[in-house]
């Protein structure tokens, strides 16, 4: 029986529970339908779940149903999202007939060069309102019913997809919008805002406590995007210049970006009073390198024996404490650097990434070397917006060089989810006769 | 005073499997297997440990679906015919190995463990071992935390929160029942975390959870202990990350301790190895060849050969590994006792069943590592995470990343090729059950017991075992068949209480079925 008569009968069974056929037409369905690619093949594997062994029931639990469970209604178009990992997230919709014809009647003519179309958009950090999204790209369906894989180009991204007809002109009209997902941060956070909270007994006492003296080593993040650190003024701020906004924003997490933009309103609205200049600098100060209150302790004395004492001859009590407790917090190295974390889940820095982060590069380096990473690096970002990055560019890449010649090694390709297609391709290509003369 | 901390949990989990539908069914085992050598060894070393007056702190985390399996009378006569019948068969081993000493020894240590169990199971804890379990929290030696009430992964299922908020509200409920308190923590399935689950968490009264490693240091901002100090959400529930070290050195194949070549090897079991006709009356009724839990061989090297198995060898070096894990915890702790300003916290989290059924002499190692760490040593100090949070109720504020304890640290186990086809049906499902559930409030008679029914249902599908069995293609039908089942019971359900029209007799049959939370009420969902 064709595919197409198999449906109509299909149709007619659920429209007449009692038409003839309609149990081993049940039997073979599956409750996932896939999508095909353009080739035809399908691009999950899925496997039908097997139907349950029949088993010998007791006369008393005769009639309980061990089959599988059929749609009993028909439900509203709907898409959902779920994140696998940080880069990569499952999709899968289905879409009511009576959603899809009203919007053909609208095409009119036109209806039958539309196409089902899934749109994937980054919603990274924004109030989404269905137009002011980053990017988008656009996956065409073949199936009413399916579910997709698809690769991000980088992790820690906000998505939302919609599912609707593409008009031959290009018009998109929607049929549903999915659920907003966030893919995890597939890195170590740069942010090294600290907040400390007291929590007692079932939650009886909620504290929040004063930052902790800030960090010795000033984290990546706060070189290049000049967040203040806790509990100390804001002295420099980054001054928003027109482009520059969306790109840097890109690495922020949620708290960091609020932090910014409350750092900029700060500047923008009430700038800091400058720090009362001392008439005269007392010795203590200069030579001992104190933090005056108020400052970042970039620098610290070290201490040097013999020097404490006669130095600290010149200090009130107060100072004494004040370069107790920098010297002390000088040597305390901060213990997450120091820890030996091997874990397959952390991203170690690179060598470049290190430099950045001992604030030896200046800061036009630092944006330098990240508009770099986003050009030319692991994700192509900057392609991203006009041509979607799936988990096919790997593929078509491959095939490119093929064309023009250039040897392409055949090995296991690594990439999320593509292991099965790159086996399939090697299989067929070598089945594949070559042409004699 | 000690150093630093370490916080053992031991987690201890099955699926809800009751098929009073069958005589003989195969997946029950996993139970009775696990009561044998698993939970009962492990109470029997608690016992010992308050017996010797050794002070000590351990935390496990049982799951309603195991403990209710615990406390069903159909699953416990049955488990006494299942040791009745292991008895009679290490009988007969006793008398098949007469002439063979070495193999003597071990059918005779076998027969005595079994007969033991028999005892304690019966006569001591009176076929219910959660009251043992409860004894021990009781006396302040065990914290026991809870776990979602079908152990779903919750991840994948916060499509709809009134799923999540049922699940771990319904656990909660459960476990008050049960152990007399609330809880203080919960064991997130497969340590799968999202941001904002810690919110559902607070409105029931859970102080902290267990994420695993990247989910810590992956947290924002950065962790300033990394995860050797708890984080606090915003909202003030606290997040304890596993310590990587700790884990690998008992869960790894290659460098972990249970693949030593002196312990027991687990897959030669007389079951697979003795004649048809002489295993036949211990084996599945369908001539299916099973575990029997009568091992005879030590793991002896990465071939094929084996050699008999010897108890004396064994012990010896579960002590020594037990003696080796502390050794490397202190100069852990001392290392980090170095960067950091206060006493680490090492959080080491297990599968119970690894103990005992994976790992012969599991039980064995904890009783030593327990004792050696009381006596042997200053640096340590044995916790809970509700003792630390206690002892520094300040932490650092943080928002934990998305993380598993699964391959990969994410959600891939769970969503594959191989079981993606179950989560359409597993929302949709979630979404008539909200809906139900609002529509029909305060509902009460046989309506009543429908939807509660349903809820049971839903719940029941919604485990994580099923997408972890089909993913790991083992028994991978009945994992699917259950998935079917679950979803077409409830969707039959909602078809009956939609149309007006339900059935009494069949409700009854798949009461007395699925027969998890006899207390549950369907408005949890709402």
């Amino acid at each position: 029986m064709s595919q197409k008569a198999k449906k109509k009968q299909l149709t007619i069974a659920q429209e007449k529970p009692g038409a003839p056929g309609v149990r081993s037409l049940k039997k073979n369905s599956s409750p996932a339908v896939h999508a095909t690619n353009k080739k035809g093949t399908p691009p999950h594997t899925t496997p039908p779940p097997p139907s349950p062994p029949q088993e010998p029931f007791k006369e008393k639990y005769r009639g309980v149903p061990t089959s599988p469970p059929q749609v009993t209604q028909s439900q509203p178009s709907r898409i959902v999202l779920m994140d696998i990992d940080p880069c990569r997230f499952h999709a899968y919709w289905e879409i009511c007939e009576g959603d899809k014809q009203k919007v053909l009647s609208q095409l009119d003519g036109s209806s039958h060069l539309s196409r089902l179309t899934m749109r994937v958009y980054d919603v990274t950090y924004i109030q989404f309102d269905g137009n002011n999204a980053h990017s988008y790209f656009d996956i065409k369906l073949d199936r009413d019913k399916g579910n997709w894989y698809i690769d991000l180009w980088s992790s820690h991204k906000s998505v939302c997809a919609e599912i609707g007809v593409k008009s031959a002109e290009g018009n998109f009209y929607l049929l549903a919008r999915s659920n907003f997902i966030e893919t995890p941060r597939a890195f170590q956070s740069f942010s090294g805002k600290e907040r400390w909270m007291k929590v007692t007994g079932d939650y009886k006492e909620i504290a929040p406590l004063p930052a902790q003296p800030p960090l010795e080593k000033t984290s990546p993040a706060h070189t290049f995007l000049k967040i203040p650190s806790p509990g100390l003024p804001s002295v420099h701020h980054a001054t928003p210049t027109q482009g520059e906004t969306l790109e840097s924003e890109h690495f922020l997490a949620p708290q960091e970006r609020e932090l910014r933009a409350s750092a900029l309103r700060e500047t923008q609205i009430a700038p800091l009073p400058a720090q009362p200049p001392l008439e005269k600098t007392p010795p203590a100060h200069t030579f001992l390198k104190i933090p005056s209150p108020g400052l970042p302790s970039v620098h610290h004395a070290t201490s040097t024996q013999g020097e404490t004492l006669e130095s600290e001859h010149f200090l009130t009590p107060q100072e004494r404490e004040l370069r107790a407790f920098a010297l002390r917090e000088t040597h305390l190295p901060h213990p997450h650097d120091q820890l030996q974390l091997h874990h397959p889940f952390i991203a170690t820095r690179t060598p470049r990434e290190n430099e950045l982060a001992e604030e030896k590069i200046s800061e036009d380096e630092v944006k330098a070397y990240y508009q770099r990473l986003l050009i030319t690096g692991r994700r192509q970002e900057a392609k991203v917006r006009t041509t979607p990055v799936t988990h096919l560019t790997s593929r078509s890449d491959t095939r490119l060089k093929e064309r023009s010649g250039e040897k392409v090694p055949r090995v296991r390709h690594t990439h999320y989810g593509s292991d099965i297609r790159w086996e399939e391709e090697a299989v067929r290509r070598s089945t594949k006769k070559t042409p004699t003369f | 005073m000690a150093k630093g901390y370490l916080s053992l949990i031991l987690h201890a989990h099955l699926p809800f499997v009751r098929h009073p539908e069958h005589d003989d069914f195969l997946e029950e085992d996993w139970l009775y297997e696990a009561i044998t050598e698993t939970y009962i060894p492990l109470i029997k070393v608690f016992e010992g440990l308050i017996r010797d007056a050794i002070p000590y702190r351990i935390t496990m985390s049982l799951t309603p679906t195991l403990i209710s399996m615990l406390q069903d009378p159909l699953l416990q006569s049955r488990y006494i015919k299942h040791i009745d019948t292991l008895i009679e068969l290490a009988e007969k081993e006793l008398m098949r190995n007469r002439e063979r000493p070495q193999f003597l020894t071990l059918a005779t240590m076998y027969h005595k463990r079994f007969t033991e169990a028999r005892t304690l199971f019966v006569t001591h804890y009176q076929k219910n071992l959660i009251t043992a379990f409860k004894k021990l929290q009781d006396l302040g030696r065990l914290e026991i935390i809870t776990c979602p009430a079908t152990h779903a992964y919750l991840p994948l299922i916060r499509i709809n929160p009134h799923a999540v908020k049922a699940q771990i509200q319904i656990a909660v409920d459960h476990y008050r029942e049960v152990f007399g308190r609330k809880p203080q923590g919960i064991w997130l399935p497969e340590c799968g975390y999202y941001p904002g689950l810690e919110e559902m968490l607070k409105e029931v009264g859970i102080r902290y959870f267990i994420l695993d490693t990247h989910g810590i240091l992956n947290a924002d901002p950065k962790p300033h202990y990394g995860n050797y100090a708890p984080l606090y959400c915003t909202n003030g529930t606290a997040a304890f990350g596993r310590d990587h070290e700790s884990s690998k050195q008992v869960w790894s194949s290659l460098e972990g301790y249970p693949g030593d070549y002196d312990y027991r090897e687990f897959y030669r079991d007389i079951g697979y190895d003795l004649d048809f006709d002489y295993i036949k009356p211990y084996i599945h009724k369908d001539g299916i060849r099973i575990t029997t839990g009568i091992k005879y061989y030590r793991i002896t090297g990465k071939t094929e050969y084996k050699e008999p198995y010897i108890p004396e060898w064994a012990i010896e070096k579960a002590a020594t590994h037990a003696g080796n894990f502390m050794f490397n915890r202190e100069k852990q702790i001392e290392h980090l006792c170095s960067l950091m300003d206060r006493p680490p916290i090492l959080v080491a989290p297990y599968d119970a069943e690894l103990f005992g059924h994976w790992w012969f002499e599991g039980p064995e190692w904890i009783n030593f590592l327990i004792r050696k760490i009381v006596y042997d040593q200053n640096t340590i100090e044995l916790t809970t995470a509700s003792d630390y949070l206690e002892r520094h109720p300040v932490n650092q504020v943080c928002s934990p990343s998305t993380a598993s304890w699964g391959y990969k640290g994410y959600n891939e186990v769970w969503l594959n090729r191989s079981n993606d086809w179950i989560y359409p049906l597993l929302h949709s499902a979630a979404d008539k059950m909200v809906e139900l559930a609002r529509g029909y409030r305060g509902v009460n008679g046989v309506v009543g017991r429908a939807l509660n029914q349903a809820a049971r249902e839903l719940l029941l599908a919604q485990s994580s075992d099923w997408a972890f069995i089909m993913k790991n293609s083992t028994m991978v039908e009945y994992a699917v068949k259950r998935t079917n089942d679950h979803i077409s019971r409830f969707n039959k359900i909602y078809d009956q209480v939609k149309s007006g029209y339900i059935d009494k007799r069949w409700l009854k049959q798949i009461e007395q079925m699925d027969n998890i939370f006899p207390q549950l009420h369907f408005e949890v969902f709402c």
